[in-house]
Formats: structure tokens, sequence, C-alpha cells
């Protein structure tokens, strides 16, 4: 059963097109890999889900729901939650606060009690601490709970940047590159995060200039080169499509 | 509503449209490219009122000779500005560079209130006697202004279109340095203050036969500006080009009319228009710093 | 080794609150009514600080501030009501004014909030001083001071704190404002527009609510400015009263929120005075300062004093990176 569905979808600036007539879904349950040589239009695909920019045509939609119109809070409301590209955290923040920002949707106390800080404002708070202490935890990130994002190293910050994503319980989680510029063991440790994180019932849309790690995880792969769809199919069948490894010549990956 | 006015109130409108024109343009190319919100913009105008007056007044040379110097001295000012103070605090963030050119503005203003006073100076008229056309007087001064202004403007178009002056619009374009085509990205910077607060200068200069200068001339042109900005669609040139007409016409029918209360009837039609076309006239959608 | 620092911390508070409330009676009247105008501007200040939180610098907090003080003005003057009775108005007033006109403009971004503020400010001027209704540009005057039963705020000690429950009342909703969850999320808007958009939070709203209760705020400044002034002119109300604000926001330190206002207009209100400069370099010497201060102290006077002090002193909020220049991702990959 599909969980997102891109209808025909296009964007472009000027005249120069950096998606069209982008068709795909990605089915509930699996871990789904959008990959392409550089400049494909990758990173746009995911901010037309999210609606940080709005699709010049076609439809995007998202459990039953058409949501190609609506604004990137809504989108994130729905269930969509996203990892980005470039490190993008509350720099001045502490780990655990950079989660509990993830929070923003759940369990309010409502207005009123908050500012006045009774005693059900206290325990939400309280309840969300604990929750986002489990999700830090998961991340691998307990020891660094309480250093500040901007001090984290690289890893550790990707690794954030996925918490944070999570502590918006969504339903699919697009994640944007999530292990470029890691060591191995960290990349394995991904990987690793990212099935358990499907086998917790999270569908996930993945960005991932690694082909090893692409290959390894995907259990659906759609192809684009110049914002168009080229190719769709298992890993095995990516690997050996003619019209892929064509668009990948000359492209520096590390390929296994 | 007399009709024999019109003519004069369309080209009071020119005139300030003109001069509007110039600033504005100065602000949304620094803004642009540099992204440097700078909010001593007015002031150069100020100046370069002052300096046009000074040297023909003090020292005796012919107009367009002071419109040049005012143009150079403004242009040499706001590549200084770059390098003295900008260009250390672009990394601390756009709010703190603003606020920078925010006191660099008040020292240039008190400065010229020290220096020159509080009494307003103004030029003998360059080509004085009027023009009829129609049965429509018209001051030769006036039609000086807006000719330079046209002139200027021109001017500002070629030198987009040299090497240098593509290499600004790339980097408003695109923040990504490489870019920039192998062309030093401070020069581009230093020479994009230069150009705007020339344009500013000229400005000045070009108004100072026609309008008293006064210490305080630089502030309230400056907002008007913005309300320029925001008309024609922040970081749009050519909406800034439209909409400084635009405005400035309106602003001087508004005047004839109402009298003090123009300028508020200008807000709210500005409120309005931008409440219905959120990208202003031409609807160009707005690069914003760090959002 | 914790109790002693609560211990420290408790006795610290208690002298500087029994410092403030004798300070009237250590002090002339001439020094009192500095302390007055520091704790107005100082307000103003925490105004401007509370904004920048969600990443918008205003430039109109000076109007805002106007038009709580002409609505106490008019209100007293013209429906002879009684001061106490205009304050929620003179709040309402400016957060439903406020409203209107931040509907056009939060949607449109940081940038041409900015703008408009300082559109904002030079029409609010315009507003009060050219309408007749206002009084015209040489202002409105209240003949009477604000009293409570047989208590008349009408010399400087009583002014002063009066002055106090402002602040007081300011100070303690914005603690509570920012401690709150809103607060978290006002602050997430405030380092990343986008981060905190993809977490679910509606940046437009909640901007608006921010900069409404700011606005409530600065008008209740103004109606307390009223209390002291007696009078209303338009020039007091300009841009470069705003400017002045944001100054004391920047010398204090813009990532302090409570303290960093105070401090701030506590030294531009102090220092020129005993400098004994000439009012007509004050200014340019307050913009030689600024300068330096960004280029130098970038965390204003209160952080170059952490790095010092013992850190339980001072409690730095996170700086708010959207009205910086860092954390931006490029359109395509």
């Amino acid at each position: 059963m599909s969980l997102l569905t891109l209808e025909n979808v296009g964007k472009s600036y000027g005249r120069l097109e950096a998606v069209s007539g982008l068709e795909f879904s990605v089915d509930k349950g699996t871990v789904h890999s959008l990959i392409g040589p550089n400049g494909a239009g990758k990173t746009t695909v995911f901010n037309l889900i999210t609606g940080t920019i709005r699709a010049s045509c076609g439809r995007i939609v998202f459990d039953g729901e058409d949501i190609t119109r609506l604004e990137p809070h809504k989108i994130a409301q729905r269930g969509i939650a996203r990892s980005f590209q470039q490190t993008f955290l509350f720099m001045d923040y502490s780990v655990l606060d950079n989660v509990l920002t993830g929070f923003h949707m759940r369990d309010r106390a409502g207005v009123i009690r908050e500012f006045l800080h009774t005693r059900a404002a206290r325990e939400a708070d309280e309840r969300a601490r604990e929750q986002a202490l489990e999700i830090v935890d998961f991340m691998g990130l307990s020891e660094q709970k309480d250093e500040l994002a901007g001090n984290l190293p690289h890893g550790h910050q990707r690794a954030l940047g996925v918490s944070i994503a999570l502590a918006c319980d969504p339903t699919l989680l697009l994640m944007d590159e999530p292990v470029t510029g890691m060591n191995p063991t960290e990349s394995n440790e991904m990987v690793e995060r990212i099935r358990r994180i499907r086998d917790r019932g999270v569908t996930v849309l993945l960005v991932e200039h690694s082909m090893r790690v692409v290959m390894d995880i995907s259990d659906m792969i759609t192809v684009i080169s110049y914002g168009k769809k080229i190719a769709q199919g298992l890993p095995d069948e990516i690997k050996h499509d003619p019209q892929v490894i064509e668009a990948y010549i000359g492209e520096d990956t590390d390929a296994a | 509503m007399d009709l024999s006015l019109f003519p004069q109130i369309l080209l009071n409108g020119l005139m300030i449209g003109g001069i509007y024109a110039l600033i504005a343009s100065g602000f949304t190319l620094i803004l642009g490219v540099i992204q440097v919100f700078n909010f001593a913009q007015g002031q150069f105008y100020m100046l370069g009122a002052f300096i046009a007056i000074a040297v023909v007044t003090n020292l005796g040379l012919p107009y367009p000779v002071a419109i040049i110097v005012a143009l150079l001295a403004t242009a040499i000012l706001g590549a200084l500005l770059y390098f003295a103070v900008i260009q250390w605090t672009t990394r601390s963030g756009f709010f703190n560079t603003m606020l920078v050119t925010v006191a660099f503005g008040t020292i240039v203003a008190q400065t010229a209130m020290l220096s020159f006073g509080s009494r307003e100076a103004v030029l003998p008229p360059v080509v004085p006697g009027t023009l009829s056309l129609g049965g429509v007087t018209i001051p030769n001064g006036k039609l000086v202004v807006i000719a330079g202004a046209v002139v200027v403007m021109a001017a500002l178009h070629f030198f987009m279109k040299t090497r240098i002056g593509v290499s600004m619009l790339a980097a408003s374009e695109n923040r990504d340095v490489a870019s920039l085509q192998g062309i030093n990205p401070k020069r581009v910077f230093w020479i994009t203050m230069a150009v705007g607060c020339g344009l500013c200068g000229v400005a000045g200069a070009l108004v100072a036969p026609v309008l008293a200068a006064s210490g305080t001339m630089g502030s309230t042109i400056f907002i008007k500006a913005l309300l320029v900005v925001l008309v024609g669609g922040t970081g749009s040139m050519s909406g800034a080009l439209l909409a400084a007409f635009v405005v400035g016409i309106a602003e001087s029918f508004a005047f004839h009319f109402v009298g003090h209360l123009g300028l508020l009837v200008i807000f709210v039609l500005v409120a309005i228009l931008i409440f219905f076309r959120p990208g202003g006239l031409l609807g160009k959608p707005l690069p914003v710093p760090g959002e | 080794m914790k109790t002693g620092t609560d211990i420290t911390k408790k006795l610290v508070f208690a002298v500087a609150v029994a410092v403030v409330l004798a300070l009237p009676w250590m002090t002339g009247p001439y020094t009192t009514q500095l302390f007055i105008l520091t704790m107005t501007y100082g307000m103003l200040g925490l105004s401007f600080a509370f904004t920048i939180r969600v990443g918008l610098p205003r430039f109109d907090s000076a109007a805002w501030w106007g038009v709580g003080a002409y609505t106490t003005a008019i209100l007293m003057t013209k429906a002879d009501m009684s001061f106490w009775l205009t304050l929620p108005i003179a709040g309402i007033v400016s957060m439903a004014v406020g409203f209107l006109i931040y509907r056009i403009a939060i949607p449109r971004g940081m940038m041409v909030f900015l703008m408009f503020g300082m559109v904002i400010a030079l029409a609010i001027q315009q507003l009060f001083g050219s309408v007749e209704f206002f009084g015209g540009w040489g202002g409105t005057e209240v003949i009477e001071a604000p009293a409570i039963g047989g208590l008349v705020f009408d010399g400087k000690r009583e002014l002063y704190y009066l002055g106090l429950g402002f602040l007081g009342f300011n100070l303690i909703c914005y603690y509570a404002l920012m401690r709150s969850r809103i607060g978290r999320s006002w602050n997430a808007i405030g380092q990343s527009v986008k981060l905190a958009s993809s977490v679910g939070i509606n940046v437009v709203r909640y901007r608006m609510a921010n900069v409404l209760i700011s606005n409530f705020f600065l008008a209740l400044t103004g109606s307390f400015y009223m209390a002291f002034s007696l009078v209303a002119v338009p020039a007091t109300f300009g841009l470069d009263k705003s400017l002045n604000v944001i100054m004391y926001v920047i010398i204090g330190g813009i990532a302090y929120s409570l303290l960093g206002p105070l401090v701030g207009a506590l030294i531009l209100a102090f220092v020129p005075e005993y400098m004994r400069v000439a009012a007509e370099y004050e200014s340019i010497i307050t913009a030689v300062v600024i300068i330096l201060v960004v280029i130098f102290l970038p965390e204003g006077v209160l952080g170059w004093v952490s790095g010092r002090a013992r850190p339980w002193l001072l409690r730095r909020r996170p700086w708010v990176r959207s009205v910086g220049s860092k954390n931006k991702e490029p359109e395509s990959g």
C-alpha cells in the first residue's frame, strides 16, 4: 500500500526545469531510496514533498490526502519529518533541547497552563523529557545529551538531525544523505538504525550518495537524472540497469 | 480639480521618482549582492547634496564637475565603509552588519549637522528660466534632475553588462562564491558598495539646485526609498525602478490634494497594495538572508 | 557545593533587590529621574529582545510605545478616564492595530518585517503629528497624575516605585513566557525558521503572537511614560528612539533577553551623564561605541562579563541564528 505518491510533479525556475513529470510512490513500511547523479534534483524533490518550495505542477498525495499546496508546518503535522542534508540544527541548544524542540506537536498542556507553569505543564514537560531521552539513547547520543549541538563532531550532528525528526513521531521520514561524511563505523551504525526505524513502522525515504549503503538498505530504489525519473526497481535490478549506469558515467561515487 | 496644475504635479512626481529610483536601486544592489541592509544609504544622499553645494559655492567649479565630485566622493566613502567596517562584521550576521551601517549613518549625519549647522543650503538654479510646452510652464531645473536621473540609470544599466556587473548579478542570484567566475568576491563586494553609495551621492548632487539641503534630509528619504523597495518587490531592480516613479507620482498628487496627510495616504495605499500583491508590483520573490 | 551556590545566589539577589528598593532614598531627584528613564528604556529594550527571539528585529518599538502613551493621554483628557483603566485599553489598541499591520508583514519574513517596521515608525509619528485629534506636533498633555486612594504618583520617589512595578510585571511575564514550551518554540524559530517549520511549528502564527505580546508591553510602557512625563509629543516616538532601543540591547548583550536591555539602558543613560559629553557629540560617540561593540564584543557587555564571572550569575539564552547568516541550505543538490 502506498503511503506517498507523486503524480506528474514538476518544478521550474524560469526556463530551468529542476524537476519535471516526476511520478513514483513510496510503500508503507519500506526503505525507499531516491538516487541520481549530482544536481539531479533530489533535494528539490524533498523540498517539494515537505512544502518548503511549491510544485509548479502535479500532485503530491500523502496518506490519501493532497498535500501539494500545504504549508511546511502543516505537512509536518500530517506526519512527514525530515532530516536535512547539511547539518541543520539548533546549534546553541543542548542535544536534549534540540530533541525536545521536535516534541512541539506532542502532548501539550495548553498555552495558559504552560505560561503559569502549572503542575500539568510540568508533568507534560517531564514526560517529553523522558521520551526525548529515549530517542537520544536510541540514536546513541546519551553521553552527549547535555553538550551544545554546535560543539558535536560531524557524525553526531547527523545523528542529532535524525533524532529531531524522530521526535516529531513521523509516519514518513525523509533523510537527506544521512551517512555523508561519516566514517565506516558510524555509517554502519546509521544503517543499522535506519533499519530499526523502519522496523518500528516508520516509512523511510532516503537520498544518499553512497551506493554501498543504498544497495544494502533499500527495499525499493528510484533513480532520477536531470529532474526526470529514469528507472525504478529492486536494488539488484537497478545495479544492472544500463540507463542508470550511463547516467552515472563520469560520476565520482563509491559504487561497490 | 484645477487641471492646469496637473502637468506640474506630474513633473514633480517624475522628479522625486527619479531620485527614489537612484536610491532604491543602490539599496537593492547592496542588499542583493552583499546581503547588507545599508541603513546609511540616505546619509550618502545628503552627503552628495552638500558636497555638490560646497564644490560650486566654495570652489567655484561648474555644476557638472560638482556632480562628478559628489559621485566619486560618496563612492569612495562607500568602499571605505566596506573595507573599514563591513568586511569584519558580515561574518557575525546580517543584523550586526546592519547595525554597523546604522551607526555609520549616525556618525555621518551628526558630523554634517555639526559642520553645516541646521540651516538649509541650496544651490542657485543651474539652468534658470522655464520652458513653455503647450501652455504649460516647466522650470528647467526640474527637467535637468529628471534628465540626470535617466542618464545615471542608463549608465548603471550598461555597467551591469560589464564583466564586473555580470558577476555582481551572479552573486545576487547565487550566493555560491564559486559562481563569481574567477573574480575575487571581495572585489565584487567593495565595488558594489561603491556603486550603491555613489548612486545616492549622485541623487543628492542632482537635487541640490532644486531642493534645499539639510542635515536631516537623509533619514526621511531613506524610509521612502524603503517604501519603494517594498512596492517594487524586495530584491528586484526593475521592480524598484517602476515602483520609484509610481510612488513619486502618487506622493506628488497626494501632497497636493491632502497636504501633510499625504504621507499617511501613501502608507495606507502601499499597505493595501502589498496585502493584495505580496511580491510587489512585479511579483518577484525576495531573497531573505538567513531564512 | 550546590547549596553553597544557591545561598550565594539568593544573597546576591536579596542585596540587589534591597539596593534597587533603597535607591531613591540614596540619591537626589535628578538621579532618580534618570533611573525612571532607564527603566522606561529598559522596558522598551525588553520588548525588542523579546521579538528578536523569533528572529524579528523590530524598528518600530518607539512607535508602539507612542501608541500606548497617546491612548492613555487621549482617554484621560477626552474621556476623563482613570489612568489605571487606560492601561489595558492601551495594550489592546496596540495589539489590535499591530495585528492588522503585521498580517501583511509577518508572513513575508524577516526582511519585509524589518522594512515595514521602519515605515511604520515614520507613519505612526506622522499620524500623531498631522492629525488634529492627536494634538498636532505640539503634542497632548494630561494634567492629572495617577493615584490610588490617597497615594498620588507625582513625586520622583513615587514614580520610581510605580516604574519598578511596571518593570517587575514585564520581567515576570517575559520570564514565564520564555521558560514555557511556547518559549522553546519561539527560540527554535529564531535559530532556524526552516528547521522549526519542519518540526511542525506554525512560524507565522508563533511570530505573530510574539510580536503582539511585545506590542502590548510596549504600549504599557507608553502609558507609564505618560504618568511621569505628562505630555506626549510625536517627536519622542520616532525612528531614532527605536534605534536607541536597539543600542541598549546590543550593548547589554543580545543573548541576555532579560538583564541585557536593562544593563544596556543603564550604561547609555549614566555613562554619558558622568563623562560630561557635549550633547552634540553624544550620538557620534554612541555610534562609534556600537561599531566597536559589534566588532569586538558581539555578545555585549554581559557576554564579556560572563566570560569572567561565575556562570550562574547570568543566564544566556541561545543566540538567534536566523538573523545571522549561518545555517543556510542551497536550493538543489
